[in-house]
């Protein structure tokens, strides 16, 4: 099954890089072989935002894999905005460590209400969270002549 | 979907026993699957707080693994002399690694898990793979390769024989999608526990989730012990126990503990589903309501008060 990547600000993928793909992630100047813990997908929207997007099933995998594919890029010279997980649920303790701020998505830490940050190149990325289900109202909510 | 062990621990034993034990068991784990060449161990890294610096965590030490055996008697020694010390209590030990499928090789991990937040999100032992193209974890691997059942059950009869010279021993052994929590059904491929009278407890804390009205008012206000010990104790709940594991396509594996594998994505969730309209729905049917129960009691007590 394809994954979509979610709509930010209203607006879809224009640009995107399969990061499964070997011949994507050569496009990218990421090494295939050495490149196994890595997110999936690297794409550009239409509002000029560059996003890296993992799908997980379990939120601290899903965040190290953006972490290290965030990391990556950055090194690289390749622009990041918005680094993205979207998972289909969070278990109940999961959900007593982290929380979502709810219109603009970031993941925070429960205890402090501070955003989780990914940090390189002194720079820091607030990750923003989705729900499996989110994304399917997204596109389902799209009138029919949009793209999909 | 990745595989986790929470364990049982008798009453006195220190907590660095039991940091000790979640090694023991994240390393047989592990030489189980490298036994097999399946995961090959790279690294260990002993984190505190979380196993990643975006989640708060904080890097403490990280070692090369040449030979695995060797390397973990040392890590052990280390942990006894600075547990205390370095406060490794709330520490998370990472194996990394890499799992090597014939078709694909995915990055991978063992953990133990002894810090508390993250041990009750994510169980004593975590094992998992990173997803990649279609695969989205390590139970993914397995289940599309329909070696679930096999290795499954020669996992689980592995991890009793570790657990024979051991104080502590696997209470709940899971191969889930996403992190598991006790009596949830939904995304649970097998299921290791103690016997079948543990499965109908863990059936049970999933009924007390729903919200239909007779769970709320029929069932919520008697003890949990009492119903489940009342329920357990028909022959006819074993019977019908047996006849819709057939019919929801669990295989059920009996020894001294049990063991449950589904044969359908689907397999717990119908179990569950029949098991709360045969069993659970037909034992409250004839209990009192809550409000009935209150109404009775508020009587009990006017009556004092009118002795007063």
């Amino acid at each position: 099954m394809r994954k979509k990547a979610p709509m930010i600000n209203g607006k879809t993928p224009n640009e995107q890089y399969d990061l499964d793909n070997k011949s994507d992630l050569l496009k990218l100047g990421l090494n295939p072989k050495s490149d196994l813990k890595i997110a999936d997908k690297y794409v550009h929207y239409q509002n000029c935002k560059y996003a890296v997007i993992e799908f997980g099933s379990t939120l601290h995998k899903a965040v190290e894999q953006v972490e290290s594919t965030v990391k990556r890029l950055s090194n690289l010279g390749r622009k990041i905005d918005i680094p993205i997980i979207v998972v289909n649920r969070l278990n109940r303790w999961e959900k007593r460590m982290f929380k979502r701020k709810l219109r603009d998505k970031i993941l925070l830490e429960r205890k402090t209400g501070n955003p989780r940050l990914i940090k390189a190149d002194s720079k820091a990325w607030a990750i923003l969270l989705f729900y499996s289900s989110e994304l399917n109202k997204m596109y389902n909510g799209l009138p029919k002549y949009f793209p999909r | 979907m990745g595989i986790y062990i929470r364990l049982a621990y008798p009453t006195r034993i220190s907590l660095l026993a039991r940091a000790l034990s979640r090694i023991k068991y994240c390393y047989e784990s592990m030489r189980y699957f490298h036994r097999g060449k399946i995961f090959l161990p790279e690294t260990i890294k002993i984190w505190l707080n979380a196993p990643t610096e975006t989640l708060g965590g904080i890097l403490k030490r990280q070692m090369k693994i040449v030979n695995l055996y060797r390397d973990v008697e040392t890590l052990q020694s280390w942990i006894r002399q600075e547990f205390y010390r370095q406060e490794l209590f709330s520490s998370i030990i990472v194996f990394e690694g890499i799992w090597d499928f014939d078709d694909a090789k995915l990055a991978g991990f063992f953990s133990a898990n002894n810090e508390g937040a993250w041990r009750d999100a994510y169980h004593d032992v975590e094992m998992d793979a990173y997803g990649k193209g279609e695969i989205e974890d390590l139970v993914d691997v397995f289940w599309k390769k329909g070696e679930i059942e096999t290795i499954a059950s020669s996992f689980f009869t592995e991890l009793k024989r570790v657990g024979r010279g051991q104080p502590t021993k696997p209470r709940e052994i899971y191969f889930s999608i996403g992190a598991p929590e006790h009596g949830e059904v939904a995304n649970l491929r097998a299921l290791h526990l103690q016997d079948w009278r543990a499965f109908v407890g863990f059936l049970y804390s999933r009924l007390r989730r729903d919200k239909s009205p007779w769970i709320k008012n029929k069932i919520a206000p008697i003890d949990r012990g009492f119903f489940l010990g009342s329920i357990r104790e028909q022959k006819v709940v074993q019977t019908i126990f047996k006849r819709i594991l057939e019919e929801s396509l669990l295989t059920e594996k009996t020894g001294k503990s049990v063991t449950y594998i589904a044969r359908d994505r689907e397999s717990f969730t119908k179990f569950y589903q029949k098991f709360k309209e045969e069993v659970f729905k037909s034992a409250s049917q004839e209990l009192p309501e809550a409000d009935a129960l209150k109404k009775r009691m508020r009587k009990g007590l006017e009556r004092i008060e009118t002795l007063g």
